[in-house]
């Protein structure tokens, strides 16, 4: 029997700029599972994932994602995913706090408290992003898995620029999110310290 | 994300941005400026060419905007979170297109009362000049966003854009100083006019669509 949620990928072949990527890659991760995808650099890992979120078109094959033994929609399933990919979406000139909102309008001022708690951020709150490291910016972008109920989580190298603090804070969140039934996919050249997630090459 | 947040935080950073505005704003009056300096300061020729040179200028300093409407949001990852929000991307885009629309064609309606009295634009035809560039102006953002979507991740966009933006731009031009000239004439200006509203509503239908088409091509690539 399948479990309530999943995703699926069948056959799935991806090319960019002329170079095929992928030739009918198959994968399927269930409830609480956490899938990491390595390969070298330009092998496609980041591609793969924007396939699935629509933004490259694939060359064969199908994605589907399924809740409550439903199939979903594209835009059905974007609204309960979450994805953080290399660049981390925050607008330069707005503060920490109201780049939260503006992707969590409905988060409370206690929760964005304690969601930039978890990665040392709480003073800054009222921050322009454009003051911020790297790393910090990469940690505010994070802040949204904490204030966002979504199912499907597709990071793509979250460990990029964080400290040793904020990977073990990602890694409890990461957790957190499997115990609750989510689905996480992603792509990094570091393997998890605190659990061991299926490893899929991309070759 | 929601509609009602993206609205709110949009127009929150477009404020924080100002100088961007101010300096189409200042760009509007300048250009109009130079035509009494360099050409003639004499009303026999200002008064007749003053809803030309305003529309003129107007056309000018809107490419400006629609040059740099997605750019910054493409580079910090923020279109791309939103082709990904699981809101519909073309209203999206819709709504970010009126918001820049309403910030810079609102300061520059507020100013042309006084750009037309040192035109000696007739006190009659600044309804005309105001309702042309009511009608017509949106149409200059909604066509603007298509190419400006289009050519984001060109190297380089500005002359590109230029070639295939201005040959849409030059109906609105022609209806909207034909309405003027028309008036002017003493004729009735209502029928360029309403070509007017009626190539708004039609960038209005096809805009939204095709400008997230143009902005998923740029972000596919």
């Amino acid at each position: 029997m399948q479990s309530p949620t999943s995703l699926t990928l069948k056959n799935v072949s991806l090319e960019r700029a002329e170079r095929s990527l992928c030739e009918g890659f198959c994968l399927t991760i269930q409830a609480s599972e956490a899938v990491r995808v390595v390969g070298e650099n330009g092998a496609g890992k980041s591609s793969l994932l924007k396939a699935i979120l629509g933004l490259i078109r694939l060359r064969e094959g199908d994605i589907e994602y399924c809740s409550n033994h439903h199939m979903l929609s594209r835009e059905e399933m974007l609204k309960q995913t979450l994805y953080i990919g290399h660049s981390a979406g925050l607008k330069p000139t707005l503060t920490v706090e109201e780049s939260l909102r503006y992707y969590a309008p409905s988060a409370s001022s206690a929760q964005i408290k304690s969601a930039l708690g978890i990665f040392a951020l709480a003073e800054f709150v009222h921050s322009p992003i454009k003051k911020l490291s790297a790393g910090q910016v990469r940690k505010v972008a994070l802040c949204r898995l904490c204030l966002s109920q979504k199912t499907l989580w597709l990071l793509d190298e979250p460990y990029t620029a964080l400290d040793i603090q904020a990977i073990e804070a990602l890694e409890n969140l990461m957790q957190q999110h499997l115990i609750n039934g989510g689905i996480l996919l992603l792509t990094s050249h570091q393997a998890p310290v605190s659990f061991k997630p299926r490893q899929v090459e991309l070759s | 994300m929601t509609y009602l947040s993206f609205v709110k935080y949009e127009c929150l950073a477009l404020y924080r941005n100002k100088q961007n505005l101010f300096n189409a704003l200042l760009f509007f009056v300048m250009v109009s400026l130079l035509f009494p300096l360099g050409v003639s300061s004499e009303e026999a020729f200002l008064a007749p060419a003053a809803g030309g040179i305003i529309w003129c200028a107007t056309l000018l300093a809107v490419l400006m905007v629609v040059d740099g409407l997605f750019k910054n949001d493409f580079h910090d990852g923020g279109i791309e979170q939103l082709a990904v929000s699981g809101l519909s991307f073309a209203w999206l885009m819709l709504l970010k297109v009126m918001i820049h629309w309403l910030a810079t064609i609102g300061p520059l309606l507020l100013i042309t009362p006084l750009l037309g009295y040192m035109l000696f634009l007739p006190t009659d035809s600044l309804v005309v000049v105001l309702l042309s560039l009511l009608f017509g102006s949106p149409s200059l953002f909604l066509i603007g966003s298509i190419v400006a979507g289009l050519t984001l991740t060109l190297r380089q966009s500005a002359l590109l854009m230029l070639v295939l933006i201005l040959p849409f731009y030059l109906p609105v031009l022609v209806f909207a100083t034909g309405a003027i000239k028309a008036q002017q004439a003493g004729l009735d200006p209502s029928a360029p006019l309403a070509i007017l509203l009626a190539i708004f509503f039609l960038s209005l239908a096809i805009s939204p669509l095709l400008t997230a088409i143009s902005l998923r091509a740029s972000l596919a690539s």
